[in-house]
C-alpha cells in the first residue's frame, strides 16, 4: 500500500473520540526515583551561582540501546563551568551508563570511548551510517561530537571526519530523513553568541542582567543569537551543511533550544519544530524538494495566544485527542505557562493551554523537558514536565517560584482537558531540583514508561514507573531496510477496540534529549490490536492484523515481525535496593 | 501671579488631596478628580504663559508679551492678534473650547509663528483628549519656542494621559534638565520610570521628593516598590516603614500593602492585606479591582470575576474593571459576556487596547472576520507600535483565504517584533495595571 493511500486510510480510521464513553481512569501511576540504587551516580557539573548564561542551559539526557541487547542504556550530558572550560577545555561531554541487568547500571563512558571534552548540552541518537548500531550526537558549547557506534557500546569520535562539529553554542539536535533518501540528516539549533573571553558580568547591564531587581546572569536578551544548522547526510559518512539552502538557518538569529521532527500535516514528509527562547518558534514545513517553508506564524504555533513571544525550551509532538493529527506541547519560561497547541488540520493550530487546564499549574515554573506519554497505559497521552529556574538568586525573592522546582504530571481526562496528578504520582514528594532535560522510555521493559531527568549540578533522577494496573500495552522496535535503519520518521498506527492511536519514531525532542526509539502504546483493556500499520519513510507500508498485546515487537521493514519478547512486570527482587 | 512650580512647591497639601483622591468615596473622588484635572490644565497653561516670557520679565509686568508682531498697528475695527489671543485665553479659562480654538486659529492666520497660539491650541486638544492634534500643536509650539519648558511638560502630559509612559519620559527629562526644581516634572518622570520598570532611575528621581512627599502614601508605595525592585534595600525599608507609620491600620494602607505584595506575585499575602482593607472599608475604590487581579493571578477566574463585579458596583465608571472582567470572561470562554464587558470598557475609555484586542479575538474565534479586522484597525490606531495586531490580523486574513495579505501582516509582525526585541519590551515582567497610581500630581 502506498503512503498516500495509507494516509487516506488513516483519515478514515481516525475519527475524533473526545467525549465518547470511556472506561474509568486507572489508578494514577506511581513513580520512584531509583537513580542512586540503579547506579546513576555521576553529578552534572555546574557552578552554584550560575553567573553566566552558558552555565544555566545544560542539558539533556538520552536513552539508547548501545549494544542491541534489548535493554535501554542511559546517557546524560555532564555540563561544565566557565572556570573548568577555560582551564581544561571543559569536561567529558556525556556519561554513558550501561544497563547490565534489569535496572543495574555501570558507568562505561571511558571504556566506550566517549572521551571528547567540552561543555555538553544535548543528545540525539540515530544510525547515521545504517550499520544497525545507534550512534550518538552530542551538542555543546564550543563544539559538538558525533560518536559512531562500533558495536558492543564502543564508539569512535568521527566528528571532524563527518563534518558536524557545528561550533558556537549548540543546543538542540534532531535527526530525520527529511529528503527520504534512506539516510538520516541532522538539525542543530543554536542559542546565543558567547565569547568566553568577554563574558558579561552578572548585573552589569541594568536591562539585560537583572531579574526582579536581582543582579543575575546576562541574557539571552541583549545578546546576539546564533544561526541554526542542517547537516545533509551524503550517505558516505560525511555531511554537508545546507541550512541556508534548505531555509532553516534562522537569519534572525533567534535563541534556538528544543527541536523535534514530526509530520504535522500527514503528508508523509517530516516537518520540523524549533523552540526559541524569547522569540517566535519555528514550524518548518517540508516542501518535499529539500527545502522548507517557515510557517509558524501562519499555522498559529509560533507564539502565545496574544501574539507574544515566549521563552520556549522543550517540545514534543503527540496526538493527545486522537483526531489523527499531531498536536504540540511547548514548555516555557516562568509566568508564561507551558503551551499546548491543538492541531486543527487545514485551519492550523489553536492554543488550548487555558481550556485544557494546564495553564494554571505550569504558570509559576520554568518548564524544560516534556513529552506526551501514556503513563498509565490507558491509550491516552498524558503530559510530563520537568521544571527549574535559571537564576539561583530567585530564592532570595519573597513569593517568587524557587530555583528548585517540582516535576508535573498531567493525566489525560479524554475530553480535551488534563488533570494534574503530580502528588498522587509521587512526584511532589521527591526532592526539589532545578531540572532540565527528560527522556522517556520503558527502561525496565515492564511495559510502563519510565523517565530519566537531568538535575542541574546533581546526579540524574531515574523515575521508575509503577503502573501495573491491568492495562495492556505494546512496544515496537522498528528496523528499516530501504528506510533508515532505526526507522526514524516511521509512523505506527494502532487500532485496538474503538481506539486508534499513532506515534512516530523520533530522534531528539523534549529538552535537548533523546527518548526510547521504540514506540510504546497503552491499550487499556484491549488484549490485542486489530490492525497495526507501519508507514515507513521509504513510502512502504506494513500492515499487521490481530496482534496480541503485552509484547515488545521488532518489525523489519517489508518483512513484518522479526522478533518478539513478552513484557514481564518487575518482581521485587529485581528492584534495586 | 506666582510661577507654577513655586506655587506647586508652596502648597504640597494639594498633592495629598490629589493622590488620596482614589481612596475617598466615588462622588468625592470624581469631584476632586475634575477639580484637580482642571487645576492641572490651568497650571500648565500658566506655566506655559509665564515661562514663555523673556528672561527677567514676568507675566504681571508685561502682559503684552503674547502680543504678536502682526498685531501692532492693525486697524481698530479688526481684532488684533493680541485681542484674539486674549479672547481665546479667556475662553479657554472658561472652558469654552470651541471659542478658544477658533480664536487661536485666527491668531495663527495673522501670525503663523505664534508659539503661544499653538501651545494653547495644544491645551484645547488636550482637554478634548484629541491627543494626536494636541501633540501636533505642542510640537509646533516647541519648535517655535524651544526654551519654554511648559510646552515640553504638556507634551509629556499628553503621552502620560494616554498611558504611554515610555514616550513621556523624554519630555519630562527635558523639563527637569531645564527646571531641576520642578517637583511636578520630577514626580511625573519618576512615575514614568516606575511604569517602565526602570526601577533604579525611578528611585533616583523620586527620592529627592522625600521631604515633601513622605506623608503621601502613594508616593511611599511607588518609591518602596521601585526600591525593592532595584535592590535598594535601605530605601525600600525606609519607604515601607514610613508607609506603615503614617498608614497605621487604615484601609488605604492595607490596600497599598496588598498591592505591594501583588507586585511581588505574593498573591496570598496580597489577599490577606486586601481582606484587612475590606474590613475597614469594603467600598474602598480599587480594593476589589486589586483583589480581582490577585485572583486572576492565581487563575481563580470565578473569584476574580466576582471581585471585578464588586469593584464595578463601587465604581461603575472605571474602564479597567470592565476590561479585566472581560478578560476573565474570555479566559472562561464566556465570549458573549466578555464582549459586553469589553464594549463597556471601550465606552469609558476608547483607547483601551486590551479590550479592543479582546474583542478582536472573540470575533476571530466566531469567524466574524470583518468585525475582527475592524477591532484590530482600532487597536492599530490607538497603539501603532503594537505588533501583535499584525499577528492577529494575519491570522484572520489567513482564515479568510487572503494568503498574500496575511503573509504581509506576518512579515510586518516579524519586523516590528524584532525591533521590539531590540528594546526588550516588557516580555519578562508582569503587567499589573495601576490606574490608581497614574493620577497626575498637580
Amino acid at each position: 500500500m502506498c503512503k498516500s493511500t495509507l494516509v487516506a486510510l488513516g483519515f478514515l480510521l481516525i475519527v475524533p473520540v473526545l467525549g465518547q464513553k470511556t472506561p474509568p481512569h486507572p489508578a494514577v501511576p506511581h513513580f520512584e526515583d531509583m537513580a542512586a540504587q540503579a547506579g546513576l551516580s555521576v553529578a552534572h557539573i555546574s557552578s552554584p551561582e550560575k553567573r553566566y548564561i552558558v552555565e544555566s542551559m545544560s542539558g539533556g539526557v538520552g536513552l539508547i540501546d548501545c549494544d542491541n541487547d534489548g535493554k535501554l542504556d542511559i546517557l546524560t550530558v555532564n555540563g561544565s563551568t566557565v572556570d573548568r572550560y577555560r582551564e581544561n577545555g571543559g569536561d567529558l561531554m556525556i556519561t554513558l551508563y550501561h544497563q547490565d541487568a534489569r535496572l543495574k547500571f555501570t558507568d562505561i563512558t571511558k571504556q566506550a570511548g566517549l572521551t571528547r571534552k567540552g561543555w555538553g548540552m544535548g543528545i540525539a541518537v540515530a544510525d547515521y551510517d545504517n550499520d544497525g548500531l545507534p550512534d550518538i550526537y552530542v551538542t555543546g558549547y564550543g563544539g559538538n561530537a558525533l560518536y559512531r557506534n562500533l558495536g558492543n557500546c564502543k564508539f569512535e569520535d568521527v566528528t571532524e571526519k563527518a563534518g558536524v562539529a557545528g561550533g558556537a553554542f549548540s543546543t538542540g539536535a534532531a535527526w530525520a530523513d527529511y529528503d527520504r533518501d534512506g539516510y538520516v540528516d541532522l538539525f542543530v539549533s543554536r542559542y546565543v553568541h558567547v565569547d568566553m573571553s568577554k563574558l558579561p558580568a552578572p548585573g552589569s547591564d541594568a536591562k539585560f542582567c537583572r531579574y526582579r531587581g536581582l543582579l543575575v546572569q546576562c541574557g539571552p536578551w541583549g545578546m546576539a543569537g546564533e544561526s541554526d544548522l542542517l547537516f545533509h547526510n551524503r550517505g558516505d559518512g560525511t555531511f554537508e551543511e545546507v541550512s541556508k539552502k534548505a531555509g532553516v538557518d534562522d537569519p534572525d538569529h533567534y535563541y534556538g533550544l528544543g527541536a523535534v521532527w514530526g509530520d504535522y500535516d500527514n503528508d508523509g514528509w517530516p516537518d520540523l519544530y524549533v523552540a526559541n527562547d524569547a522569540g517566535p518558534n519555528f514550524l518548518y514545513h517540508n516542501r518535499r524538494d529539500g527545502t522548507f517553508e517557515e510557517e509558524g506564524l501562519v499555522q498559529g504555533i509560533a507564539v502565545g495566544v496574544d501574539g507574544m513571544q515566549q521563552g520556549s525550551m522543550g517540545v514534543d509532538w503527540g496526538d493527545y485527542d486522537h483526531d489523527g493529527r499531531l498536536d504540540m506541547m511547548v514548555t516555557n519560561f516562568v509566568n508564561q505557562s507551558d503551551t499546548l497547541y491543538r492541531n486543527l488540520g487545514r485551519q492550523g493550530f489553536v492554543d488550548v493551554t487555558g481550556t485544557s487546564h494546564i495553564a494554571k499549574t505550569t504558570y509559576p515554573y520554568v518548564g524544560w523537558g516534556t513529552a506526551f506519554s501514556d503513563m498509565d497505559n490507558s491509550g491516552w497521552l498524558d503530559i510530563f514536565v520537568a521544571n527549574g529556574h535559571v537564576y539561583p538568586q530567585v530564592d532570595s525573592l519573597p513569593g517568587e517560584a524557587h530555583y528548585r522546582q517540582p516535576m508535573l504530571l498531567f493525566r489525560n481526562r479524554r475530553d480535551g482537558t488534563f488533570e494534574e496528578v503530580s502528588a498522587a504520582a509521587g512526584l511532589t514528594a521527591m526532592p526539589l531540583a532545578s531540572r532540565r532535560g527528560a527522556a522517556f522510555g520503558d527502561i525496565s521493559n515492564d511495559g510502563c514508561l519510565d523517565i530519566v531527568v537531568l538535575n542541574v549540578g546533581e546526579p540524574p533522577s531515574l523515575l521508575l514507573n509503577h503502573c501495573q494496573n491491568g492495562n495492556h500495552r505494546v512496544l515496537f522496535k522498528l528496523v528499516g531496510t530501504q528506510s533508515n535503519r532505526l526507522g526514524i520518521g516511521a509512523r505506527v498506527t494502532v487500532n485496538s477496540g474503538k481506539l486508534v492511536q499513532f506515534s512516530e519514531v523520533r530522534s531528539g525532542g523534549s529538552y535537548l534529549s533523546q527518548n526510547d526509539l521504540r514506540l510504546h502504546f497503552g491499550l487499556g483493556a484491549e488484549a490485542k490490536m486489530s490492525v497495526v500499520a507501519i508507514a515507513w519513510p521509504s513510502g512502504k507500508t506494513d500492515t499487521l492484523h490481530d496482534i496480541p498485546a503485552d509484547f515488545i515487537y521488532t518489525i523489519l521493514e517489508g518483512k513484518g515481525i522479526r522478533d518478539k519478547s513478552r513484557i514481564s512486570p518487575l518482581v521485587d527482587s529485581e528492584v534495586p535496593k | 501671579m506666582s510661577s507654577g512650580p513655586s506655587r506647586w512647591i508652596r502648597r504640597p497639601e494639594q498633592l495629598d488631596i490629589l493622590l488620596l483622591a482614589d481612596t475617598t468615596t466615588l462622588g468625592k473622588r470624581r469631584q476632586l478628580g475634575d477639580l484637580l484635572r482642571s487645576r492641572i490644565l490651568s497650571f500648565c497653561l500658566i506655566v506655559l504663559i509665564v515661562t514663555r516670557l523673556a528672561p527677567g520679565t514676568t507675566f504681571a509686568q508685561t502682559p503684552n508679551t503674547w502680543q504678536t508682531r502682526a498685531g501692532y498697528g492693525a486697524p481698530e475695527t479688526t481684532p488684533t492678534a493680541e485681542q484674539l489671543f486674549i479672547t481665546g485665553e479667556t475662553a479657554l479659562r472658561n472652558g469654552d473650547l470651541n471659542r478658544a480654538e477658533q480664536n487661536f486659529w485666527r491668531v495663527l492666520a495673522i501670525d503663523p509663528h505664534s508659539a503661544g497660539a499653538y501651545a494653547n491650541l495644544g491645551v484645547v486638544y488636550m482637554r478634548r483628549k484629541q491627543w494626536d492634534q494636541a501633540l501636533r500643536m505642542l510640537g509646533k509650539a516647541d519648535r517655535l519656542a524651544p526654551a519654554v519648558v511648559g510646552i515640553r511638560l504638556n507634551i509629556g502630559l499628553v503621552y502620560y494621559r494616554q498611558n504611554d509612559f515610555r514616550s513621556a519620559i523624554a519630555p519630562f527629562e527635558s523639563v527637569l534638565r531645564d527646571a531641576p526644581n520642578s517637583t511636578q516634572a520630577r514626580y511625573l518622570l519618576g512615575l514614568c520610570y516606575f511604569f517602565n520598570e526602570r526601577w533604579t532611575e525611578a528611585v533616583e528621581i523620586l527620592l529627592p521628593l522625600w521631604g515633601e512627599q513622605s506623608l503621601n502614601m502613594n508616593y511611599l508605595y511607588v518609591l518602596g516598590i521601585a526600591a525593592h525592585k532595584a535592590a535598594r534595600t535601605e530605601v525600600d525599608e525606609r519607604a515601607l516603614s514610613r508607609l506603615a507609620e503614617i498608614g497605621q491600620d487604615t484601609p488605604e494602607f492595607h490596600l497599598l500593602m496588598g498591592k505591594a505584595h501583588l507586585n511581588n506575585t505574593e498573591d496570598d499575602k496580597a489577599l490577606a492585606e486586601f481582606a484587612l482593607a475590606a474590613k475597614g472599608d469594603s467600598k474602598l475604590p480599587f480594593l476589589h479591582f486589586n483583589m480581582g487581579l490577585a485572583y486572576l493571578d492565581k487563575q481563580d477566574y470565578e473569584q476574580a470575576a466576582q471581585e471585578f463585579r464588586q469593584d464595578i458596583a463601587v465604581e461603575p465608571d472605571v474602564a479597567f474593571s470592565y476590561d479585566k472582567l472581560g478578560t476573565v470572561d474570555a479566559l472562561e470562554e464566556k465570549d458573549a459576556e466578555a464582549e459586553i464587558n469589553f464594549h463597556q470598557a471601550l465606552r469609558l475609555d476608547p483607547h483601551l487596547v486590551t479590550s479592543q484586542l479582546g474583542l478582536a479575538k472573540i470575533y476571530q474565534k466566531r469567524g466574524q472576520n470583518s468585525e475582527a479586522l475592524s477591532a484590530l484597525d482600532q487597536v492599530e490606531k490607538i497603539s501603532p507600535d503594537n505588533y501583535t495586531v499584525h499577528y492577529l490580523r494575519g491570522q484572520v486574513l489567513q482564515r479568510m483565504g487572503q494568503r498574500q495579505r496575511a503573509k504581509a501582516e506576518f512579515n510586518t509582525y516579524t519586523r516590528m517584533m524584532n525591533a521590539a526585541r531590540e528594546r526588550r519590551g516588557r516580555e519578562l515582567s508582569g503587567d499589573i495595571p495601576s490606574p490608581e497610581l497614574t493620577k497626575e500630581p498637580e
